[in-house]
């Protein structure tokens, strides 16, 4: 991954040194009312204690999340509804997904046998891949492609959905939508705390927060050789190219100014720092070159019939990642939102 | 407060995030062989892989070192082509098949000992054909143009009404210009035709009493006499030709499974009259399967930028099945050579383990881990098995 412009772990959080921004206000909120009781006399006692809890709030537990990222994530899960409906229609390779908003995208199934990789077709595929990603870019509102890969006892089926239709040669228009098989009309998921459940099948959705650099291995590699029933959904959210450089060199000012704040502060630049602020000018040289700039996201979605089964694949996936050095994020509480996101199309993105 | 995407990234990353590299299995229906590396079962048969449209001839090849389990897939594959009702010759020089012969009540028959094959049942103008391949290959050069006039005559004065024995029947013949000393094109075609009547091929294509007749769906070949001997070779071409005979005969489809076969493939002319039938294999239902220890061998039967060599390259390159057990490293260099591997594949082939092969069938590729069931451990030699086993 020297090369690569894609940061080890995940950039979707803004952070400023080592802290995210909530933590930040949380911190500096609870700083000023010490400070505000240390000097002003007229405030009362429990602006003290408000601090505490507002400390102990941005305090990280499980995977970096703050106590107070899981105390919102408990209030919305007990508020929702625990049932949602998707609306799913599949005509010919034109799929059309409903929740609150719509999506409409063609999708292309990729019938193979064997491996693609042994005999280098693999590059074929990512290069076709590339072509419609590119083509996308280069309209005024850029695009979203999903690649996902089922994995059953069956088989393997590969399938792209792509909000424009591109030139995908060999490859098929599907039969079926993933995760949701033929059935067109509405679907109803009802929610869990640690997973979705749909008429058919138990589902539990992982996101991939960390990828460890593999030499040329791809980096979903281990994620499909599991074994076990799952869906890996590969999004690509595409921007515009003419947006592309000013995003980019915005992220690159931004991060700059971040540095120069942080150094003069006092604090020494880490290597970490140092990595990223590379991997940020090897992310502009990229599109300077005329590649696309992308936000990207992937999904595990364990399935089974039963929840015992789902939490048997959830534990086997997350052994078998971790031995890799890839962490996947199983969401407790926000299931049913990560399952949507999940979705090809990128509904309710 | 999370947003649904994890990660900045360009186009260039795509390569990094590619999918699939699972196996996605062959698709079809049967008994596995296996387990697909990165994938589920595994289950091939050349006839339905051709109707599937993987592969364009059902001809296969089995390379590897001895005791990665060649033998075991060998086995397994006959098996389950018997199953499905097809007839099985197999060309045995070692005499490995019996247990498997025993396994379907039948016995190997011994070429030399039990019996002589009557490979002559096609057309007339593949009979002609073959008599010139085996004069040219016990000669060992091609026929000069006198000796090809001197064998038309003989044939045009062969009786209407002949029997089996062909080459009997052409030496009686030309047999008259044996008694004189003045060397011919007759002559030299008559010395070589004494050859397989009387001489160090007798009982091969020629021989006293009526030919072996092959019933039964499985045939085993067993040349473990003429192992070891010369006559290897002629003898491995005698069984080929007459296993071609006995699964069109069937007038289904059919395997011929030819061990060692670098005893055939070392006869420049043996070479070129497989080279003819391969060609044919889809047409008649024949499915080959040539069985090499050493991938080397086929390099031996010429040099460099022979015709010879670049004809066994060709057969085997004709053959869009290939599976591959791990080799010894300067094997690997000449298969990588030979089949055009990519750098992936060498890395996997050098580091499979016994009980492995990676099998190339058309475009497609997979990394097999054979599982032999219970039926097959019955008749697949124990301590393969066990190894197989042991692996798992």
């Amino acid at each position: 991954m020297t090369d690569s412009t894609l940061e080890r772990q995940s950039d979707s959080h803004e952070r400023w040194g080592p802290l995210q921004r909530h933590q930040l206000v949380l911190i500096v909120a609870a700083s000023t009312l010490v400070t505000g009781w240390l000097l002003v006399t007229p405030l009362p006692s429990s602006a003290v204690l408000l601090a505490v809890a507002m400390l102990v709030a941005a305090t990280p537990l499980h995977r970096g999340d703050t106590l107070a990222q899981w105390l919102v994530v408990f209030v919305l899960f007990s508020l929702r509804s625990r049932w949602s409906a998707v609306h799913v229609c599949l005509e010919g390779d034109m799929l059309t997904l409903g929740h609150r908003a719509q999506i409409n995208a063609t999708m292309r199934t990729l019938h193979h046998v064997g491996r693609l990789d042994l005999a280098g077709h693999d590059a074929i595929v990512t290069s076709q891949l590339r072509d419609l990603i590119g083509a996308l870019s280069a309209t005024s509102t850029g695009g979203h492609v999903t690649q996902l890969v089922t994995m059953n006892h069956d088989g393997a089926t590969t399938t792209v959905s792509a909000s424009k239709g591109g030139e995908l040669t060999g490859w098929e228009v599907p039969t079926t939508v993933p995760l949701f098989g033929t059935v067109n009309g509405q679907r109803v998921l009802r929610e869990g705390w640690r997973f979705v459940r749909t008429i058919d099948a138990v589902h539990c959705v992982g996101r991939i927060t960390t990828f460890r650099p593999l030499g040329d291995h791809s980096l979903l590699e281990a994620l499909q050789c599991t074994g076990t029933p799952s869906t890996l959904a590969v999004h690509y959210a595409i921007v515009p190219s003419s947006r592309a450089a000013r995003i980019v060199g915005r992220a690159v000012h931004r991060r700059g100014v971040d540095e120069s704040a942080t150094r003069s502060l006092g604090f020494r630049r880490s290597a970490h720092a140092d990595r990223t602020l590379a991997r940020l000018a090897h992310r502009e040289q990229a599109v300077a070159a005329g590649h696309t700039l992308l936000r990207v996201a992937a999904y595990v979605i364990i399935s089974g019939e039963t929840v015992r089964d789902v939490q048997r694949g959830v534990a086997h996936v997350t052994a078998r990642a971790s031995d890799e050095g890839t962490c996947v994020h199983w969401g407790a509480g926000r299931q049913a939102r990560w399952f949507l996101w999940a979705l090809p199309g990128g509904l309710t993105w | 407060m999370v947003k649904p995407w994890t990660h900045w990234a360009t186009s260039v990353d795509l390569w990094s995030l590619r999918l699939p590299s699972h196996d996605a299995g062959t698709g079809l229906e049967g008994r596995a062989l296996g387990a697909a590396q990165r994938g589920r079962r595994f289950i091939f048969d050349p006839f339905d892989a051709y109707g599937a449209g993987h592969i364009t001839n059902p001809n296969m090849v089995i390379a590897g070192a001895i005791g990665q389990g060649k033998s075991t897939l060998v086995k397994m594959l006959l098996d389950r082509g018997l199953q499905r009702g097809r007839r099985v010759v197999v060309v045995d020089p070692k005499g490995e098949y019996g247990e498997l012969a025993m396994s379907y009540g039948t016995t190997p028959v011994v070429l030399g000992r039990d019996g002589w094959c009557n490979p002559f049942v096609g057309t007339d103008t593949e009979h002609r054909e073959l008599v010139r391949t085996l004069l040219a290959s016990a000669q060992g050069s091609s026929l000069t143009s006198e000796q090809h006039f001197a064998l038309d005559t003989a044939w045009a004065a062969l009786p209407t009404e002949r029997g089996p024995r062909l080459l009997a029947a052409l030496l009686d013949v030309v047999s008259p210009s044996l008694g004189t000393d003045t060397p011919s094109a007759t002559r030299s075609v008559a010395l070589l035709l004494r050859r397989f009547v009387d001489g160090d091929y007798a009982s091969l294509f020629d021989g006293e009493g009526p030919p072996l007749s092959f019933g039964g769906q499985l045939v085993i070949l067993d040349l473990s006499q003429q192992w070891s001997s010369s006559s290897l070779g002629m003898a491995a071409l005698s069984a080929v030709a007459a296993a071609q005979q006995v699964v069109q005969r069937a007038g289904e489809q059919g395997h011929i499974i030819v061990d060692e076969a670098w005893a055939l493939l070392g006869d420049p002319y043996a070479l070129r009259w497989l080279q003819g039938s391969w060609k044919l294999a889809r047409a008649r239902g024949i499915s080959h399967l040539l069985v090499l220890h050493r991938w080397s061998d086929v390099g031996a039967v010429g040099d460099e930028g022979s015709a010879n060599r670049s004809r066994a390259q060709g057969l085997l390159r004709e053959c869009e099945t290939v599976w591959l057990f791990r080799q010894v490293a300067d094997e690997t260099d000449h298969m990588a050579r030979a089949l055009s591997l990519t750098a992936l594949e060498q890395r996997v082939l050098a580091q499979l383990r016994r009980g492995r092969v990676l099998v190339r069938y058309g475009a497609a590729r997979s990394i097999v881990r054979l599982e032999p069931d219970e039926r097959d451990r019955s008749f697949i030699d124990t301590d393969a098995a066990m190894r197989v086993a042991r692996e798992e």
